[in-house]
């Protein structure tokens, strides 16, 4: 449903991916883990292009998209059936909660305000934000911000969600509360491309891991397996000091 | 020989010759305004003290206040243009054409680098020497183009500066929930740096509105004027200048309020 092939991104003269292909089946959660600065956020920009990459190629629901001729179209395209769960959060500050919500339901999707206000009610009730909802993003807590930049993800209607280190700026129990969001959503049978250093949460949630270092994909495989046996002495050094 | 008259307050007339140098206009502004104080102090130098003449300075009351309306019209006129202006200037400050951009930024440096009643001279004088056409531009005209020009130098920078204060994730959330360029710009980029710019733009606003004042010079009969030109039959000048100075703190106290309204109103997101 997804497939990346030969993904090349530089930065000036530094090379960032070197060649990055993988591939993602509807409804199955992938989980990208390297360390810092290998290039997992570039590529996950990359796919909705936040970052434009020079060469490679991208497959989304069948329609392949060259990103050497990219098209205002198929910029459009993939951003309209991606959509990004970011760090920071990154929700519109001069918007409440619930009209961060609607943002994308009435000028994404088209939907009637009334519409679009009932369901940003229950999205933001299915990440677990029952009230609050005329708050700013600057009265919310990073744990509530967060709920609110999930069902804003949503409301996009994605076929594949992409969650870029969504729980990082969080301390240990907020992030606790973002994982168990995140794992409610997977029976929602979304796709999702996940970046993380929670090793743990992404052994517990993910279908997929895929390892990368230093601009490439050292390994990929079912979770299971990779944590149990990892093929490559990389992914073993990595796994053993992340899992101490 | 080219020659051309304008009356200025009726007080005098000055004469500019094209071929001879035109001093004279200097000299003659020395002398009126030497001899006015000069004959001001042998009137009150009776009194050690000087005594406020209040009954003068409610009777000229009345025809100043008439005058605030002119001069509000004069500086919300030439914000509008200046604002219009300044939009076009930070527009080509980012466009692609090299040329465009060096022009834009040597605008810029002029306006913000001379003195303000030398561009209103050069406008109203100067240019008309070089290009008749310009003869065209009476002095109102002349006050709220130069007054405009001369701010957008300003408010262009103002409003460059607030587009950069919106943080670059707020524009990268909207791209990846798939809004149009256009609506990242009206819903969220400009309300946000509106916020940032106001405080800036109601300094703009109340400078243009006080730039007014020397409309005088060039015979734009607005507050001041309306003062010195009573003034100088009576020679009350401390009065006349006192009660235009309260005039036009009680103006700007007045926008500084609706600024502050304004501000609470766009920023309302930003109080926790």
């Amino acid at each position: 449903m997804l497939e990346i092939k030969n993904l090349h991104k530089s930065f000036g003269d530094r090379e960032i991916l070197k060649g990055v292909s993988l591939s993602l089946n509807q409804g199955e959660v992938t989980t990208i883990i390297g360390p810092s600065g290998t290039g997992k956020s570039t590529l996950l920009r990359s796919i909705n292009v936040l970052e434009r990459p020079e060469k490679g190629t991208i497959t989304l629901n069948n329609r392949k998209i060259d990103y050497e001729a990219l098209s205002k179209s198929d910029i459009h395209y993939l951003r309209s059936h991606t959509a990004m769960v970011f760090q920071n959060y990154n929700l519109f500050k001069n918007k409440t909660a619930l009209e961060n919500v609607m943002e994308p339901l009435v000028y994404t999707q088209h939907m009637p305000k009334p519409d679009a206000q009932n369901r940003a009610v229950e999205l933001l009730q299915q990440v677990g934000l029952n009230n609050r909802h005329s708050a700013y993003p600057i009265q919310l807590s990073g744990g509530e911000q967060q709920r609110v930049g999930i069902a804003r993800a949503l409301a996009v209607n994605p076929t594949v969600l992409l969650l870029d280190e969504p729980t990082s700026s969080l301390d240990p129990e907020l992030a606790d509360g973002i994982l168990k969001v995140i794992q409610d959503l997977s029976s929602l049978r979304i796709a999702m491309l996940i970046v993380t250093h929670e090793i743990k949460f992404a052994a517990s949630i993910s279908d997929t891991i895929i390892f990368m270092s230093n601009g490439k994909v050292v390994e990929a495989g079912p979770s299971k397996e990779l944590f149990r046996s990892p093929r490559e002495a990389l992914t073993k050094n990595f796994l053993e000091i992340a899992l101490k | 020989m080219r020659t051309y008259h304008r009356q200025e307050n009726g007080v005098f007339c000055i004469m500019l010759n094209l071929i001879s140098i035109n001093i004279i206009i200097i000299d003659s502004i020395k002398c009126a305004c030497y001899d006015s104080r000069m004959f001001a102090l042998n009137l009150h130098v009776n009194s050690l003290l000087y005594i406020l003449d209040y009954k003068y300075m409610r009777d000229i009351l009345p025809d100043l206040i008439k005058k605030i309306p002119y001069t509000l019209y004069l500086g919300s006129v030439a914000f509008i243009i200046a604002f219009g202006l300044a939009i076009v200037l930070s527009l080509l400050l980012k466009s692609k054409i090299k040329p465009l951009v060096h022009l834009t930024k040597i605008y810029i440096s002029f306006f913000r680098s001379t003195p303000y009643i030398m561009q209103l001279f050069i406008l109203y004088f100067g240019l008309p020497q070089a290009f008749p056409a310009f003869l065209i531009i009476n002095a109102e005209m002349a006050l709220i183009i130069s007054i405009a020009m001369n701010s957008a130098a300003f408010i262009a920078e103002i409003i460059r500066g607030s587009l950069l204060s919106v943080e670059q994730g707020q524009i990268e959330a909207g791209l990846a929930c798939g809004l149009s360029k256009y609506h990242i710009a009206t819903r969220i980029v400009i309300p946000q740096a509106a916020v940032s710019a106001i405080p800036s733009l109601g300094n703009s606003y109340i400078n243009m509105i006080k730039s007014t004042s020397v409309g005088f010079t060039i015979g734009v009969v607005e507050m001041l004027s309306q003062a010195k030109i009573g003034s100088t039959i009576t020679f009350n000048f401390l009065e006349a200048y006192l009660v235009v100075g309260l005039l036009y703190w009680i103006i700007v106290v007045a926008i500084n309020k609706l600024q502050a309204l304004l501000e609470s109103h766009v920023g309302e997101y930003l109080i926790k």
